[in-house]
This record gives structure tokens, sequence and C-alpha cells, in this order.
């Protein structure tokens, strides 16, 4: 059935990284992104690889589950691989043609594939061991600080909440309805594509119709129970920093530290 | 049109880690123009069992014949099955899409692919049915209708088809008192006018008493018992232990004979307890 | 004793389909006393919805006046008071509930009040006890069945700490179990103090009220204690509505001369009354 499936890609075991403080998993994934844009040898991406395989170990995420995140993105990264090893200039090691092939293009199609593959580990590593109630609150309390400049932390946080929160919901109203037209004739899997489109329809109406009836009734029930926007609000579940998350933010310090010292040296 | 199910077995998500067992080897029979009530605790099957029956689900294992039509072979059309059985989801005005009642209705005999004029016949005959008048709403948007009669309306969407064997799950859910005698009576009277096979899912105890020949009562994926109303009432306590009741005609009479007056054990409406209650009194009072 | 809720003259207007006004309630006047567990009843369409809205200052009259704890709906200081002291409960179990975990969306009362974050746990803990759903606290919502998720619903009323609750057709969408977990609920409430306006178009559930109110064309019809009510069977039949089975029967035996008392409303009273004749 549709609504047994999870939602995200949350991997919910109990490591050391899954406990750990969402503000700071965001922020160092953020550093971990720039960081990743900095290194330039050999020996920075060493350290890179090293720093991600101890996050994943401790993460306790099966690697088979984390590659399988790369799989979609394939396409792009065979792409920005061919693009740089055939169009950048150097020293020429390969010619065949019109094919030139440099020793700097390897460098640089090895090294930008690399960094993409590492982005996107780094990433999914969040997303895995992050539950999206935790990231929800984390992404809204690092933005509390931006309210004065007009960034509306709470309306995104709650607006996420609710999408969260609905998707099962819509997803079991979408196989509910399909069937009731699929029992009264309709056809969804046969057809040319425009003919498909159209079968469309007798799904997504009803399938509106009800998003928004919901959205009316949320909203009242909502106001029903004081909801005035994010001014005066407070949260039960405080997020609090522990001595594990003080621990964790050396280790990136440190780790950022040392791949911009590498890049200066 | 008989219905048989032979050891109807059904697992969702097969070998995956939310593997379930809704159906374990169910078997009954149902007879051409049968008036039937399944009735079962929430998530004793009966919604994976109905969709069986119009092919929306496909059994893990087992048999089901539609007057001697196996649908569950592999080479049966669907559109061959959905034209004999028509089924009713709850809450099916949540479905309706099109812009005017017409259409609507239409939809169904459409995807059939029947000619215009059949198709027309049929709306203005499966409005009828639900008691409204097809020149005097064709036009109109459904959704300017109120929740009772957009249940009509949706209802009439799948008696246009025509069914041999009609499905109505819990079809008057949510609906006041007024609004469910209604549905109710218009259900009933096509059974009579048309002698087709109903299959009603209640929880509604006296609807399902007044209304029904004979009751399937499904429990944790099985039949757990069969038979008509009034044998399978006067057994409140197996019911009650599959977190059912019984109507409360079945519940007095089983409490007064508790107290050693000698009723009639197998009454259901509030009628057969009047005429048995009134004579009890007067053989009384010339005694 | 003061009352808990109080309307006067009551008129709330609305336009429908082409710009006709409809008028939903009409001049109407009920006081609801504090502690009282009141049952309004009537079919679809009778007004009574609406009345629970404009009780809890979602909907403003168009005409007369709604008094919350003698607060006054229309006075927009008093609306967050209101809605704090007289708390609503809605049909679709599914369309109430704001987060993603048990706990957090009992949690969504109390925050939108800006109750400190330990005295939140603690509400939040006694409601989930109150309903019975402590243990499922973890849980995606998305995961009970409807019975549960109507009582999170009312654990969520119950942590913002009301006074009175209005109930609009929490039962109207369950099955009758998940039906009889509601009204347990319900009734446990009472007994611990709370109002109760509690809006149903199920007779049975109006049996246990202090007080039946029958609702019909935006106004009230019938009002007083259930057996009153209830023994206007005639009355009753003729607006649509249901009365219970042993009522219908005890006014059926009455008609053909049989003297029971009219206003019989469950199984046990009717068994008594039988065995005294027979």
């Amino acid at each position: 059935m549709l609504r047994d499936i999870t939602i995200g890609q949350y991997y919910p075991v109990k490591s050391v990284i899954h406990r750990l403080d969402p503000r700071l998993k965001i922020l160092a994934s953020f550093v971990y992104i720039i960081a990743l844009f900095i290194v330039k040898n050999i020996q920075s991406y060493i350290m890179v690889i090293g720093y991600i395989s101890l996050m994943i170990l401790l993460s306790k995420v099966p690697l088979k589950y984390i590659l399988k995140g790369l799989r979609p993105i394939l396409i792009i990264i065979v792409l920005t691989f061919g693009i740089n090893i055939f169009m950048t200039q150097g020293e020429v090691v390969f010619q065949r043609g019109f094919i030139t092939i440099t020793r700097e293009g390897i460098e640089m199609a090895v090294f930008m594939a690399l960094r993409l593959i590492f982005l996107i580990i780094g990433t999914s590593l969040l997303t895995l061991t992050t539950s999206p109630i935790q990231l929800t609150d984390g992404i809204e309390r690092i933005l509390n600080p931006f309210k004065r400049l007009g960034v509306p932390a709470h309306e995104l946080a709650m607006m996420m909440t609710i999408a969260l929160r609905f998707i099962p919901t819509l997803l079991e109203e979408t196989d509910k309805i399909m069937k009731a037209q699929m029992a009264r004739g309709a056809d969804f899997e046969s057809g040319n594509l425009m003919k498909r489109a159209k079968s469309l329809i007798p799904l997504l109406v009803p399938l509106f119709i009800g998003a928004f009836r919901r959205a009316d009734d949320l909203a009242m029930a909502m106001e029903a129970r004081c909801y005035r926007g994010g001014e005066n609000r407070t949260r039960m579940k405080q997020l609090k920093y522990h001595s594990r998350d003080y621990i964790a933010a050396i280790v990136i310090l440190g780790f950022v530290v040392s791949i911009v010292v590498m890049r200066i040296l | 049109m008989s219905i048989i199910v032979e050891n109807l077995i059904h697992v969702y998500n097969q070998g995956s880690p939310f593997e379930a067992k809704a159906l374990s080897d169910i078997s009954f029979t149902i007879e051409e123009g049968e008036f039937v009530g399944l009735i079962g605790h929430t998530g004793s099957g009966k919604s994976t069992l109905i969709q069986h029956f119009n092919g929306l689900l496909k059994p893990t294992k087992g048999k089901i014949y539609i007057n001697n039509l196996d649908i569950t072979n592999k080479s049966i059309k669907l559109s061959e099955v959905r034209k004999k059985v028509g089924l009713v989801f709850q809450y099916p005005e949540y479905q309706l899409f099109e812009e005017n009642i017409y259409k609507e209705v239409a939809f169904g005999p459409t995807n059939l692919g029947i000619g215009e004029l059949e198709i027309k016949n049929r709306v203005r005959e499966a409005l009828e049915l639900v008691g409204l008048n097809l020149e005097e709403i064709a036009d109109r948007s459904p959704f300017e209708l109120s929740g009772g009669q957009r249940r009509r309306i949706a209802i009439a969407g799948v008696l246009a088809m025509k069914p041999e064997v009609l499905i109505l799950d819990e079809p008057t859910a949510g609906l006041d008192p007024k609004g469910r005698d209604e549905i109710l009576a218009q259900i009933k009277a096509l059974h009579k006018k048309y002698k087709i096979t109903v299959i009603l899912v209640s929880h509604s105890m006296e609807d399902i008493a007044r209304l029904v020949d004979k009751i399937i009562v499904m429990d944790n994926g099985k039949v757990a018992l069969e038979g008509t109303p009034r044998e399978i009432f006067k057994r409140a306590e197996s019911l009650e232990k599959m977190g059912l009741g019984v109507p409360q005609m079945s519940n007095l009479i089983r409490k007064l004979r508790e107290k050693g007056i000698n009723i009639r054990d197998d009454i259901l409406t509030v009628e057969e307890a009047k005429q048995e209650i009134l004579k009890l009194v007067r053989s009384k009072k010339n005694a | 004793m003061s009352n808990m809720v109080e309307t006067k003259e009551l008129i709330f207007e609305y336009s429908g389909n082409e710009d006709e006004r409809v008028t939903a309630v009409k001049k109407l006047s009920l006081s609801v006393k504090k502690g009282e567990f009141v049952a309004v009843i009537g079919h679809n369409g009778s007004g009574k919805s609406t009345l629970a809205k404009l009780i809890n200052g979602i909907l403003v009259p168009s005409g007369g006046k709604v008094f919350v704890d003698s607060m006054d709906t229309v006075n927009a200081e008093n609306i967050w008071n209101i809605r704090q002291k007289a708390g609503m409960v809605f049909q679709n179990p599914d369309n109430q509930i704001v987060a993603t975990i048990v706990e957090e969306d009992v949690a969504f009362g109390p925050e939108n009040l800006g109750i400190k974050p330990e005295e939140i746990r603690e509400r939040v803990d006694d409601a989930l006890n109150a309903v019975g759903m402590y243990e499922f606290r973890g849980k995606p919502p998305h995961l009970l069945s409807g019975g549960q998720k109507q009582r999170i619903a009312i654990a969520g009323v119950l942590a913002m700490k009301p006074e009175c609750i209005i109930f609009d057709e929490p039962t109207a969408m369950l099955d009758p179990s998940g039906r009889k977990e509601v009204m347990e609920a319900i009734l446990r409430l009472n007994k611990e103090g709370i109002t109760i306006i509690h809006i149903t178009h199920f007779m049975d559930e109006a049996v246990n009220a202090h007080r039946v109110v029958v609702m019909e064309d935006g106004n009230i019809i019938l009002e007083g204690n259930p057996k009153e009510v209830f023994s206007k069977v005639d009355k009753l039949k003729a607006i649509g509505l249901d009365v219970p089975q042993v009522t219908l029967l005890s006014n059926d035996l009455n008609k053909e001369g049989i003297k029971l008392s009219k206003d019989i409303l469950t199984v046990d009273e009717m068994v008594n009354e039988l065995c005294q004749l027979l």
C-alpha cells in the first residue's frame, strides 16, 4: 500500500550522526560543500575521502544505500566528466581525429566528477540521518536570526511541516480516486501520450478539489487552536547543543582548516 | 449472476518488510439476485475482498467466478469484468470531476464504448433510480449540489454502467438519517426492479437487518459466519467477540429471554418485536 | 452558576449560489451552563455546524450576540481567549492534525499560546493520558485509525486547558468502535468538569447528554432532557430524525393500548418495563 512508503529518504537507525543537532548538521553540510570547492590537489581529495568515510561509518547507513542516491545523477557525472576531459587545453597525451585528450583534461575531469560525487554523498548523508521534522526544525532555527531582514523562517518551516504531514494522506487519496475511476471504466495505462494525459483529468480534478477542501478545513482547525503565525509562539521541543555537538563542531572545523591550509601551501 | 469465491488469498506487499495478509483462504457462494450484507470490523478484509470482485486487486492465490466466468484468469479483459460488476466506493462524491451532471453520469458508460443514444437513456434511467430528473439537472455542476445529492450522482454514475452485480461500500457513511433512508430505499427498489445481485458493506446492523437476504461476516481475513440475518443476529456473543454489534431489537429480545420471557428469538425489526409483544400481552390477558 | 456559552437572537447569513442570501441561523437563543453536556441534533443543513463555528469565533454573527464565558465573540480582543476557553474538534480526523508526530500535534495549541516548553511537555503528556493515547506519542498520525486520530485531536484541544469543548460531528466519519472510543472520551471529560457541546446526528450519542437541543432550519424546535425530547417520536420522525429503536417500540406499543412509559431510551429500561407487564 502507498501509505507504507517512508517519505524522504530518512534511514532510521541509532547512530552518533543521527543524534547530532540538526542545526549543526545543516551548517556542517554547508561548510563541507564550500570546502569541496576549494580542494585542488590529490592530498586534499584524500582528506575529503577520509572525512566522508568516517562520517558514513559513524552514521551506520549502509554504503550501498548511499550509493543508490547517485544513480539519478549518474548522467550528469558522465556529462561533466566528458566535457572536462575533451575541452581542457594543455599537454596532449592522446589524439585521434578531432579528439584531443590532455593531461590537464584528465585531471580536471576526474576532480570534477569526484567533486560532484562527494557533494551528493555529503548532502544525502544529511537527509539520511536527519528526519524531515528535525530538518524543518533546524532550518527554522537557523533562519530565525534573519527574521528581521524579512526572511519568513516560521512560515517556511510551517509549510514544510504541513506538506510532510499531508503527503501520505494525499497519496492514499490518489490511490482511492484512481481505483474508483478504474471501477467506472477509466483507463490510465494505454493509449498515446495525449490520450494518457487526458485520462488523468478524472484523477487530478477530484484530487485538487480534495486538497483545497483539506486546506480549508486545516486552516480552520489551526485558527481554532489559536494559531496566529510565528509571533510569540514557543516550542515544546527545544534544540540544545550537547557535548557531542561541540566535539563534532571541532572535527568539522579541523577538517575545513586543514583543507584551507593545504590550498594555501 | 452467481459469484463463487474459491480459496481466495491476498497478501499485500508480498516479499517486502510491509508484508500483510489481508485475506486468508476465503470461500463462499452468492446466488444470482441475492441481496448480501457484508459486515466486519475495520481491517477485517472487507474492502480488500470487494476490490477483487471487479479486478482492482488480483488474488495472491485462489479463484473468483462471476457467472462461470473466471475473472482471475490472466487472459480476461478487465473492461468485461467492470461491465458486469459495479463498485461504489466509500464517500463516492469525492470522485466527481465533470463540469455537468450529464457528463459525470455518462463517464462510465462512455468508457464502455456504448452509442450516444443508449448512453443518454442510461443516464436518464440511472438518475431516476436515485430520485433525480435528467432534464432538471443535466447542465448543472455536480459541485453545486448538497453532499447527499452529490453522493446520489456518484451512485448513478455506476448504475449507468448497468452492472449485473452492484457492490456498495458503506453508501450511507456520514449521511443524516433522512439521507440514509432515502439511499437505502433506492437501493432496495433497484434490487427489486432489476433482480441484480447487491452486496452491501455496512457498519449499521439495523440497516443490514432490514435489507439483506444473507449476511457474510468477516473477521481477521476470514469468513467467520454466513447465514440469514435471523440466524446471524442470534449469535450476539460471537459477533461481539469480533467487535460487532447486533440490531437493538435482537439485543432486547436476547435480554428478555434471559429474564425467562418466552419470545421468538429471531426478531430483527421494531415491527416484528411489536407484533410479538402484543401477542404475548394479549395471550396473558386471555389466560 | 454562570453560563459557559450564551447566544442571544443569533443570526448568521451568507451568500450562496448566484448571490442569494442564505440564513443558516435564525434568531437562535441558547445558553449552556458550566459543566453541562448539551447534545445538538438536527439533519444536515439545519444550521448546527454553523452554530459551532459561531461559538468558537470562526464565524462572526450577522446579527445578535454570542458570549463565551461572558466574552463577546465580535470583540477582536477576546478572540484568542475565547478559542482557548472553548476548544473545538471537527468532523474529519485527517484534516485537523497539523504535525507529523502525535505529540508535536498535541503541542501545537499550547505552542501558539506561548507557554513555556517544560509546561507544554507536561500538558501534552497529561492530555495524551486523558484520551488514552500516551503510548502513541511518537507515531506519525497517518498510521492511526480514525478513532485514534480523533482522540489525538481531542488531546490537542485539552492541552490548551479549555473549560468547554465543542464537538462538530466528531463521529460522523468513524466506524462503530471509533465512535465508541470518542464517546467514552467525551463522557469522561464531562465528568471531569469540562462543558461539552456535542453536535451529532447519531441519536444514541445524545442519550447520555444532560440536555438535547433539536435544530431545524436554523432554529431550536425542541429542547429538554433526553427523555423529554425522545418521547416526541412523531415530531422527530417528521423532521427526518431517528429515535432509538426501543423508544420507537414503546411508542408503537403505547399506540396499541399497552401502557409503557413513553420515555424509554435504553434496552435495559425496556426490559424492566416489559418484565413487569409479562
